[in-house]
């Protein structure tokens, strides 16, 4: 029976309803049973929401009274469908009533505030509630009429009155069957089902400093889609998208003040305050689609909207080297590479500079490449590529320089340095290249001139770039000093040149210093001689002076002077015996032996007793002397060489 | 007797104050900023303040092949053949392999107004040998290997005579032998570079062109005129005129301010 009734249903709502939605006729009150009661005892506050069933519930924001002079017992509530008809074409009416059981926290006049109904732009509010409190009991509770509400002072006439009651009304799967079929039976998610939480990592950072912000809904009801999601302006942040969900959203389970939910991220942002102070980030609103319907499409669409979050952004600290710039905030790394580093003239070289690191890439300042004089920078070019890791926003920059070198010699790509501020060691620091020297060659030959100027000519093909004109290209870098006079003429030339002959000379100096005043037993020995002979000389003179005792010792003393430098030993004082023995030790002939024994003797005699020496026995002595000498130089004798004079 | 003290100190302290004013009057740093400064000044364009530059720190007493090849490579774009010629030959003077200023000689020579009938580089003799010799070495390291061999070889001989008992006396009469035979060409090479450069005085005509006389007067009449960058002899002066030859043999005087000697004395 009931569902013949819906099938009936069916067909008279297919010819009565328009195509078109019907006016939003809306209803907000708030009653209570009593207006007057005791201190311990209970109240019912009844607040009813009554609105088209088919206007559906977007932009629908309900609060109920919230009554602080009450503690809330107990909250329920219900919900019901009507038909009505009225001035309009006829409509089914759904009708939510809340029902909060209070008790009074104090005697006296309790308010219960109004609630309040923002639907479709307009708001609602119900009136507010007085209620007498009294310390004892109150014999009759009162009955409050119910105020109408602010928008819609009057209901329609309904003459089928709880015709949709009555039809399905008692029979709760006939209700069932129709909020189905009609697409509003589903209970509307309320605040507590669906809501939307923004959360941020920090609430205080740096200026530049990373901040993390996610937006999150938490629904307990069915989420069939997300349609429209609008970010806040964002006033006073530097905004990048690092996870936004495009085709299906996910969630997972968790839970929120203890009660479980699905979570689903719907957006998380990279901010980065660009002003120090206070920065509220106002609410995310999205339009979300709950719910499902046979027929009609009858997901609800609700819109709901994060809270609004702030945060602390703190000026950078003091300290900044006066190179730095304040968008350089994060941990970052710079490197230079240059190629080729050793080049002809009118070859280019490329150079590479590369950032990289965590912080806002598309603000930090690179540093600049300095003029370097005798070469030529062009502007470079730029290759940015962002990136998130572990949840960090930053990237890599790379600036690629073409350089052109207008002379030859050598250069210095100048080291460079980017200094930044680190929120996580919170000091600043400083990331640097290293130079890099450049060799720049002359190249072989002369290109063939160009007309006009003297600007430096493109490379030709052979890669040797000169001037105009076929010049070769002054030097950039040049090994200046003061010129020195050639070494020739330099004041130590000379004498070192000099110095190995004056070396020699004074080593033969010395040499012949040291043979004349230490003279060696050879000569020694050959200065004997020497003098014997001499002796001889002055023999004669004397033999020729007829002076014979002066004669024969002088004889003697030759003979005795010529014997110790043949036998390399004194010979003065000895014996005869131990002269004789001595020259027959060193090897002499014995008729030598006693030849030199009888002319010493003869000599001995002569000087003892001169008076029988004639003129003709002195010359015999003298050259018996003479040959004995003779004879002993053609005699080896085995000698030992004389001592040095001391 | 101190006053007289005081006028001996002060007589000393002025010129050595004097004499530290002109050694101090460019530091290395200045020095080196001034080049740079003067390489800017070409790249703009700007030759005057190029060339003062090179200028100031010649006068200064700084030198070296790339400040004379740069201040001779922009004589050279300004055309100024005489000065062009006169700083590359000393660049190469300071380092005979300087191809670059080789280069930019021969550029000059190229540009020259005169072309020398009968000299040995028309003829195929090019310059005479010793003067290649000069030209393409460097007499200091030839000295200084001469010197080295030289000292070390009599070194090595003095030792031997001294060091009787030294059981290696053989090894350093060797040594001493060998370094005494190397140090022999560099000897001859050295004596070469001495001769060259104390006899000979190779100079450079300065300006756009000059008379050349028979004798050393204005009154003399003009044989012959000689125009900038050409690199002459000179052989004798007197009464403020050279007497120089050019390679081709020709001679004469020209006044003493129009050429320039490459070394100075």
């Amino acid at each position: 029976m009931p569902r013949l009734a819906a099938a009936l249903l069916t067909g008279l709502l297919a010819a009565l309803a328009p195509a078109g939605a019907a006016a939003a006729d809306v209803e907000f009150f708030a009653t209570t049973d009593r207006d007057e009661m005791g201190l311990d005892e209970t109240l019912t506050l009844t607040v009813t929401v009554a609105l088209d069933a088919g206007a559906g519930s977007e932009g629908e924001e309900l609060r109920l009274p919230e009554a602080p002079d009450f503690e809330v017992l107990s909250r329920s509530k219900s919900q019901q469908t009507s038909f009505v008809m009225g001035r309009g074409p006829p409509s089914f009416r759904n009708s939510r009533v809340f029902s909060l059981i209070l008790q009074p926290r104090h005697a006296g006049t309790c308010v219960i505030p109004p609630g309040r109904l923002v639907y479709r732009g307009k708001t609602y509010e119900t009136g507010a509630l007085r209620i007498k409190v009294v310390a004892g009991g109150v014999s009759r509770p009162g009955r409050r009429q119910p105020p109408p509400s602010t928008a819609n002072p009057s209901q329609p006439f309904n003459p089928f009155g709880q015709l949709g009651n009555i039809l399905g009304g008692q029979d709760p799967d006939a209700q069932e069957l129709l909020n189905e079929f009609f697409g509003g039976g589903h209970p509307q998610a309320s605040d507590s089902d669906l809501f939307l939480v923004a959360y941020l990592d920090k609430k205080q950072a740096y200026l530049g400093e990373q901040v993390t912000l996610a937006i999150y809904l938490y629904s307990r009801v069915d989420v069939t889609g997300i349609d429209g999601f609008k970010m806040p302006k964002l006033d006073g942040f530097w905004s990048e998208d690092t996870d936004t969900p495009k085709a299906q959203i996910t969630g997972e389970p968790t839970t929120y003040d203890g009660i479980s939910y699905r979570r689903f991220l719907l957006r998380r942002s990279a901010l980065f305050p660009l002003k120090a102070g206070k920065l509220t980030i106002d609410p995310v609103e999205v339009e979300i689609s709950t719910g499902f319907s046979l027929i009609i499409d009858g997901g609800r669409k609700l819109k709901r909207k994060t809270q609004t979050t702030s945060l602390e952004a703190l000026p950078l600290p003091p300290g900044a080297p006066a190179a730095f710039e304040t968008p350089n905030v994060g941990q970052w790394r710079l490197s230079a590479e240059a190629s080729p580093t050793h080049v002809q003239l009118g070859q280019p070289v490329m150079l590479k500079i590369t950032l990289e690191g965590a912080g806002n890439l598309h603000d930090v300042v690179s540093p600049r490449l300095p003029a370097i004089p005798g070469v030529t920078a062009y502007e470079p070019t730029l290759n940015e590529k962002t990136a998130m890791t572990k949840g960090r926003f930053g990237g890599r920059r790379v600036l690629e320089y073409l350089l052109k070198p207008e002379q030859s010699g050598a250069f210095e790509i100048p080291s460079l340095a980017l200094h930044y501020f680190d929120p996580v060691a919170r000091e600043y620091k400083a990331a640097s290249t290293q130079a890099i020297p450049v060799r720049v060659e002359a190249g072989a030959g002369a290109a063939a001139g160009q007309a006009g100027g003297n600007r430096v000519a493109l490379a030709s093909p052979s890669g040797t770039n000169v001037l105009d004109q076929g010049i070769r290209a002054l030097r950039f870098k040049g090994d200046l000093h003061r010129p020195a006079p050639p070494l020739y003429r330099r004041p130590f030339f000379a004498p070192i040149a000099a110095a190995p002959i004056l070396l020699w000379l004074a080593l033969a100096t010395a040499g012949l210093l040291r043979s004349s005043l230490q003279p060696s037993a050879g000569s020694i020995q050959r200065g004997l001689a020497g003098k014997a002979r001499r002796r001889l000389k002055v023999a004669r003179a004397l033999l020729k002076a007829k002076r014979p005792d002066e004669f024969y010792a002088e004889v003697s003393q030759a003979l005795h002077c010529y014997l110790a430098a043949r036998l390399a030993a004194p010979v003065a004082g000895l014996t005869r015996t131990d002269l004789s023995a001595k020259l027959a030790a060193a090897g002499a002939k014995p008729e030598i032996v006693a030849g030199v024994t009888a002319l010493l003797d003869t000599c001995d005699a002569g000087r003892f007793a001169p008076g029988g020496s004639t003129s003709a026995t002195m010359e015999r002595v003298l050259e018996s002397a003479e040959g004995l000498m003779v004879v002993l130089d053609g005699s080896r004798l085995a000698v030992t060489p004389l001592e040095r004079a001391s | 007797m101190r006053p007289l003290l005081a006028t001996l100190l002060f007589g000393l302290l002025v010129p050595s104050v004097a004499l530290g004013q002109v050694a101090l009057a460019l530091t290395p740093a200045e020095a080196d900023r001034t080049f740079r400064a003067a390489n800017d000044a070409c790249l703009n364009q700007d030759s005057k303040v190029c060339i003062e530059g090179y200028e100031k720190l010649l006068q200064a007493g700084y030198g070296g092949a790339d400040l004379e090849y740069n201040l001779g490579t922009e004589y050279l774009k300004q055309g100024r053949l005489g000065f062009a010629v006169l700083h590359l030959e000393r660049a190469l003077r300071h380092d005979p392999n300087d191809a670059d200023a080789r280069a930019n000689l021969e550029k000059a020579q190229r540009m020259r107004v005169d072309k020398l009938v009968g000299a040995p580089e028309e003829t195929g003799g090019g310059e005479p040998l010793a003067a290649q010799l000069v030209s393409r070495t460097s007499g200091d390291r030839w000295a200084l290997a001469f010197l080295l061999l030289w000292a070390f070889g009599g070194a090595a001989l003095a030792a031997r005579r001294l060091l009787s008992a030294f059981r290696h006396r053989t090894a350093l009469l060797l040594a001493a032998l060998c370094a005494l035979l190397l140090a022999l060409p560099c000897g001859v090479v050295t004596a070469i570079h001495v001769y060259v450069r104390e006899s000979a005085h190779d100079a450079v005509v300065v300006v756009a062109s000059v008379p050349v006389r028979e004798g050393p007067r204005e009154t003399y009449k003009s044989t012959f005129e000689v125009h900038d960058g050409l690199k002459v002899r000179v052989l004798d002066e007197e009464n403020g005129f050279r007497r120089v030859r050019l390679a081709n043999g020709l001679q004469g005087w020209v006044p003493t301010g129009d050429v320039t000697e490459i070394s100075p004395r």
